[in-house]
């Protein structure tokens, strides 16, 4: 029954890089830091989005990634509760949660962050995410050592072929310390739609391993 | 009080990371949290810990929230007379 699933675009951030489909769409200077990188991406993308500024830096990186793919979720044939999100990092939310410790470390200067607290759950990039495109269906982040592509296959394949959604955003959104890695794809089922999708490949274990 | 509400301005900016405001931008007279800035209840949080944190002066209850975060120079007024007094 999955033969009719496929990865229909994937987009990958690193050292300063957007790539998406293999291809090189965005580069900036890479002794920038994380936050000089995205401020330039949010501006050549033409984003108006002004809460992208409060965000984290996980919810910052996972904006950036689903920004460059959601060519392939929106659209008048998909509903809000069709999309569903599922996704994987090794460091969960802890660059943040060391970001709130600073603010509360210091018996003589102890001022817990509000707006940085908010943020101290790996979860909440997929919160981003759905606010921002208006995402209405099933979400999960798990948090694992490494990408495990045959846990997230039988998740969304699951999601897919028994839980009714078309499109799958899965990947791997992980920041600790300004090292970062998100690697986000759309996986969609497209046997009642036209033959007019882009395909990357063939959703299976192995096109997962080969492009994590 | 002039120069007060301007480095106010500034504060909140960065406090908010209001990434695309200049404190020309903010009229000290204007609701904060109506259309102007369009600011939350997150906000609201940080903008009490701001007052706490940078002039030591307490914002007690949600009904004084509402009066002393109603604009900049309510903010300001608030940390005005608290010094007076």
């Amino acid at each position: 029954m999955t033969e009719n699933i496929i990865i229909s675009k994937y987009c990958r951030v690193v050292n300063n890089k957007i790539i998406v489909d293999g291809e090189v769409v965005f580069s900036s200077d890479s002794s920038l830091t994380f936050a000089e990188f995205v401020k330039e991406v949010y501006k050549n993308k033409a984003m108006v989005y002004p809460k992208f500024y409060k965000m984290d830096n996980l919810s910052k990186l996972g904006i950036i990634a689903a920004e460059f793919l959601s060519d392939e979720f929106i659209s008048e044939n998909i509903k809000g509760d069709e999309i569903n999100i599922i996704l994987m990092n090794s460091a969960s939310s802890l660059d943040t949660d060391k970001n709130f410790q600073n603010t509360i470390k210091d018996k003589n200067n102890y001022f817990p962050s509000p707006s940085v607290f908010v943020y101290t759950l790996p979860n909440i990039v997929i919160g981003e995410i759905c606010i921002k495109h208006k995402i209405l269906g099933e979400t999960a982040f798990f948090v694992s050592e490494k990408f495990d592509s045959e846990f997230i296959y039988n998740m969304v394949s699951d999601l897919i072929i028994h839980q009714g959604a078309k499109v799958v955003i899965t990947g791997w959104v992980d920041f600790l310390d300004n090292e970062y890695t998100a690697t986000l794809c759309v996986v969609k089922n497209i046997e009642n739609s036209n033959n007019n999708n882009n395909e990357i490949a063939k959703f299976t274990i192995e096109s997962l391993r080969r492009l994590f | 009080m002039d120069e007060l509400i301007e480095k106010l301005k500034v504060e909140i900016i960065e406090a908010l990371s209001l990434e695309e405001i200049t404190p020309a931008d903010i009229d000290a007279n204007a609701p904060l949290f109506l259309d102007g800035l369009g600011l939350d209840s997150i906000d609201a949080l940080e903008l009490i810990v701001l007052v706490e944190k940078k002039y030591g002066y307490k914002i007690q209850t949600a009904e004084e929230g509402k009066t002393v975060l109603y604009s900049v120079k309510s903010m300001a007024e608030f940390i005005t007379n608290r010094q007076k007094s």
